[in-house]
């Protein structure tokens, strides 16, 4: 390819000149926030006026606090859903819009994409509004589906054991679109050639799948696979406007987030949403961290 | 065979019924008189513009409509020259703190939002810009995320070209205007659908900024839409239906570059 | 030269300018009006646009602006530009509702966002006027920062085309003991239930707890849901709303007001609805279909226990920490609330009884409603509003309604799976261990 990069005679101060706004910004609203939330962590506010030091009791409370372990419960069963379910699903797409045989590719797509579009915010109220019991749109196809008339009163958001399904099914809605994207442009840069060859050695399309396609994309789903993981775990917007702005009954649809929201700034308390925040990121670490270690390291960049 | 083909075609015909059918009732739906909204499923017998006339009159819709716009495009532009300007940099030249520059980058990656909300918040309450424009615009005008991309479409653009340009008396900032800009067109398109969704739809940060309710951005105000005790459905939909069209439209026109880049910085890798 | 970022970019910078300009024109014509008031409630909003002429003409050369605004988020959003120093919407006066008042009753005591009216009340003697369990909600640390609006009394709205048909008559139905036989009787899973009772939220079991003479909190902010009370409240209301089960009576929906509501009453699918003062407006706005077909009748009582009704909300207006003309807007809040001709009429505009007694006497409370079928409402509520049970909030309160909802679907849960037996034990400890929840959190709190 190109030979590596010549360098500038006089490019001087441009380049720093071109970085000067991002370092800036960052230092101010990024680097300076990070620096204060390890301090704010340990203090318990009224608003940004009213500051009272309280060392390590918001770590306290909060490890202690059942509401934020169901918050923790209702977000790794989330993530964990999501994972296992939209994946194969946006793989499963991909692959069928990949048949060569297939016409109007494009148009499939766009369908597909499009309730990604929509946005959290705008998905959750529209859901709220069809998984109403008795007139919503969900329950006149659940009780055509199940062919049992008495189910179209099913209280999907207002009865705790069918939230999360609610939402996973909400979610997967929005999201398995997204990651198709992914997984069509993984499956075009697989090397036709490899295939052939297979098919010669008399290899099944499973067979196949396992030893050509699999590993040529593998890294995307690695990307993929991070990225719905955190995306998940940092969930908030729809369940909360899904549920109306509020956590749902029991609680059902509490995620980690919404908690630092309700517990944090609902109350103006930012000590403690900074609690909050660094134990959501020091666990988000560690579960990125344990990611790449399983799917054996990284191509990323 | 055929069979599998056939099955194929089925599971992909369902599976766009699932993902129209949604849409399709909430078109439907706004056109219903608000007393009639789940009164039929796909039909719409007595349609009425009365949901659009009550939203635009008893909301201020069309100034939650305004702040939107004026936000998500105002971002547009800042984060896609500044990134735009950033990622060149990184592409193209050597400079010393570069690679401290680029790893600080990277740890950004790491960091969730949630973590900084709160001392950020605080940050913006001491510089008094709690409920201003541009307090919502200034710490976002970079995004990491379009350095990275640009920096990645970048890269590829051949040195002789920058060279060309450089002899024949250009200055830095010239080349990028003159030759690296044009050049990136698809990129920058994506990106700015791109910025343009996620500042549009974006609620949690916004809500926390904003206490003017004259300010509000539309995922602010149709949350507030969904009251306890007044709702008026038909409303409710037509404003939601109102909030997602611009950001469809816009995806209508730039399909094939926002693909583009949303695959580059996964694929190419 | 083309514009080098490309198309989308120049539609964007575009935008961005067309759009800011219209925005800098909309600023421009902000009006400045000398006193700010703003409710939530559209009820209340119209009637004091009908009376603020006869304040105007009292003070013609001040500009007094009265705002409807969304009562979603609202608290959380007026205490964060209280905490934030007063930046953005702030009023001068502000109306609020019972359940939210807590929010604004955090941090230390001089910083809250009203301006304390404890001497001013006293010092006019308006705090022997007013019936005094009204004030607790709206006072903090000894301090009362909000004038009550209410008193709310509960009765419950009936059908009464539907009681004639399955031969119910409200005479027959003064205690729980016989409205629960009767709900029985009338149960068509699916169709038909006597009344509505959320098995998941508290409205109802809120009300219920009250009339029974508990609460959440007692008067010093102490949680007290798992009292005696809390207990026999929850043991007897359970059994009556687990789905499916022999002694199910009441059922709900997704929300007990709106179109939903509308429907279901008018649908016969509940035949009574448990219905405060302020929500006897609603039905007669709402609920068109049921017009001269619908009645009051008071709670049931329980075995003595006398009292036949209970609260549900309240509304408190406060003077913010913004307002400049502090005697403008206490005089305002005093017409809105407290002149007694004005009270009769704002009565007749809201059928929002004062919880000042002495204006009961006016003949605006013996007014027959003719969507009540001739009934007289306001006498009625009037009857009962002395009996009305005290109502004590805190900081925590939603998370303490939050929690005892909990502790209502567990018990339900565990109910519909084992029936009555250990029912007490089971939801006597989940009280313990959710009130001790909320204790901890009251613990917490620095200020």
């Amino acid at each position: 390819m190109t030979p590596r990069r010549s360098y500038r005679v006089g490019g001087g101060a441009a380049p720093y000149i071109f970085v000067a706004p991002f370092v800036l910004l960052f230092l101010v609203f990024s680097v300076y926030p990070i620096v204060q939330s390890f301090r704010l962590a340990f203090y318990a506010t009224s608003g940004p006026q009213d500051w009272s030091p309280v060392g390590l009791r918001n770590f306290a409370f909060l490890l202690q606090d059942p509401d934020f372990h169901k918050a923790v419960t209702n977000t790794v069963t989330y993530t964990i859903a999501t994972v296992l379910l939209q994946l194969p699903l946006s793989l499963g797409l991909a692959l069928l819009l990949s048949q060569k045989w297939l016409k109007g590719q494009n148009l499939f797509r766009l369908i597909f994409f499009s309730p990604h579009l929509l946005g959290q915010v705008f998905v959750g109220v529209l859901f709220a509004v069809l998984f109403q019991p008795k007139y919503g749109l969900v329950n006149h196809a659940y009780a055509a589906i199940t062919m049992n008339p008495a189910n179209i009163t099913t209280k999907w958001l207002g009865d705790p054991a069918t939230v999360m399904p609610a939402l996973v099914l909400t979610s997967l809605w929005m999201y398995v679109g997204f990651n198709m994207i992914y997984f069509l442009a993984a499956l075009q840069g697989v090397d036709q050639e490899l295939h052939e060859a297979a098919l010669v050695d008399g290899a099944g399309t499973l067979a196949r799948f396992r030893a050509v396609t699999l590993p040529a994309i593998w890294p995307v789903c690695q990307f993929v696979l991070v990225t719905s993981t955190m995306g998940s775990l940092q969930l908030f917007e729809l369940p909360y406007l899904l549920l109306g702005n509020t956590s749902g009954p029991d609680n059902a649809g509490l995620t980690i987030v919404m908690y630092l929201y309700q517990n944090g700034f609902a109350s103006g308390d930012l000590g403690y949403a900074s609690a909050v925040g660094w134990t959501l990121a020091v666990g988000m670490l560690v579960i990125s961290l344990a990611q790449l270690r399983m799917s054996g390291g990284v191509g990323k960049e | 065979m055929k069979i599998l083909r056939i099955a194929a075609i089925g599971i992909l015909l369902l599976g766009s019924i699932l993902a129209l059918v949604p849409m399709i009732w909430l078109i439907l739906a706004t056109f219903r008189a608000n007393d009639r909204v789940f009164s039929e499923v796909f039909t719409v017998t007595k349609p009425t513009l009365a949901n659009y006339t009550d939203l635009f009159t008893t909301v201020p819709f069309f100034q939650f409509l305004a702040n939107s716009t004026f936000l998500a495009c105002t971002a547009v532009c800042l984060q896609v020259f500044f990134s735009s300007l950033a990622g060149f940099a990184l592409a193209k030249y050597d400079f010393q703190g570069k690679k401290l520059v680029m790893g600080i980058m990277l740890a950004t990656v790491l960091i969730p939002g949630q973590l900084t909300l709160a001392p950020s918040y605080d940050l913006l309450y001491r510089m008094h810009l709690v409920d201003t424009y541009q307090g919502l615009l200034i710490p976002g005008a970079v995004s990491v995320f379009g350095i990275f991309l640009f920096r990645q479409s970048m890269v590829r653009i051949p040195d002789e070209l920058l060279q060309a340009g450089r002899i024949d008396g250009c200055s830095e900032f010239g080349l990028y205007w003159n030759v690296v800009l044009p050049v990136s067109r698809p990129m920058i398109g994506a990106f700015s659908l791109m910025t343009f969704m996620a500042t549009w739809n974006s609620f949690l940060w916004p809500q926390i900024m904003l206490h003017s309710k004259l300010k509000y951005t539309l995922p602010i105000a149709l949350a507030q839409m969904v009251g306890l005790y007044q709702q008026q459905y038909g409303m409710l939909m037509a404003g939601t239906l109102v909030a997602v069209l611009p950001v469809i439209v816009l995806f209508l026109l730039l399909q094939k570059e926002f693909v583009a880049g949303l695959t580059a910085g996964a694929v190419k890798g | 030269m083309r514009f080098p970022f490309g198309p989308a970019p120049a539609l964007m910078l575009a935008l961005t300018l067309a759009s800011g300009i219209w925005l800098g024109a909309q600023n421009r014509t902000v009006k400045k009006a000398d006193l700010v008031f703003w409710t939530f409630s559209t009820t209340h909003y119209d009637a004091y646009l009908k009376a603020l002429p006869k304040f105007q003409k009292a003070h013609p050369d001040k500009v007094i602006d009265v705002q409807l605004v969304s009562g979603t988020g609202l608290p959380q959003r007026l205490q964060a530009a209280f905490q934030a120093g007063l930046t953005g919407d702030v009023p001068d006066v502000c109306e609020i509702e019972i359940s939210n008042a807590g929010t604004f009753f955090r941090g230390p005591v001089e910083h809250v966002g009203f301006w304390d009216i404890t001497d001013t009340l006293k010092a006019e003697g308006l705090d022997k006027r007013i019936i005094g369990a009204r004030f607790t909600p709206y006072t903090y640390k000894g301090r009362i920062f909000g004038l009550p609006h209410d008193v709310h009394p509960v009765m419950l709205a009936y059908n009464r085309e539907a009681f004639t048909e399955l031969g119910l008559k409200p005479e027959n139905l003064t205690t729980w003991d016989s409205f629960i036989a009767a709900g029985k009787k009338v149960r068509k899973p699916g169709e038909r239930y006597i009344t509505e009772f959320s098995d998941s939220g508290v409205d109802q079991l809120m009300t219920i707890l009250l009339q029974k003479g508990g609460g959440l909190f007692d008067a010093n902010g102490n949680v007290t849901f798992d009292d005696e009370i809390g207990l026999e409240t929850l043991l007897w209301y359970i059994p009556l709303v687990a789905e499916k089960q022999e002694s199910q009576i009441a059922s709900s929906l997704s929300s007990s007001f709106g179109q939903v509501m509308t429907q279901a009453l008018e649908d016969e699918y509940f035949l009574t609805v448990v219905t405060p003062d302020w929500r006897s407006k609603q039905h007669e706005t709402n609920v068109g279909k049921l017009s001269g077909k619908m009645g009051l009748m008071p709670l049931p009582t329980f075995q003595g226990n006398p009292r036949k009704t209970s609260t549900w909300g309240g509304t408190m207006l406060g003077i913010t920490r913004k307002c400049v003309d502090k005697g403008l807007a206490w005089d305002f809040a005093k017409f809105l609330y407290l002149n007694k001709e004005d009270l009769a009429e704002r009565y007749s505009e809201t059928y929002i009884l004062p919880p000042v007694p002495d204006a009961w006497n006016e003949p605006a409370f013996d007014q027959a409603y003719a969507f009540y079928g001739g009934q007289r409402i306001g006498r009625d509520y009037a009857t009962l509003a002395l009996d009305v049970p005290s109502q004590y909030t805190s900081p925590f309160q939603d998370v303490a309604k939050g929690k005892f909802g909990q502790v209502l679907i567990a018990g339900v849960a565990y109910y519909s799976k084992n029936g009555p037996d250990g029912l007490r034990d089971f939801v006597a400890a989940a009280l313990k261990s959710r009130a001790d929840e909320v204790r901890k959190r009251i613990a917490r709190n620095p200020f």
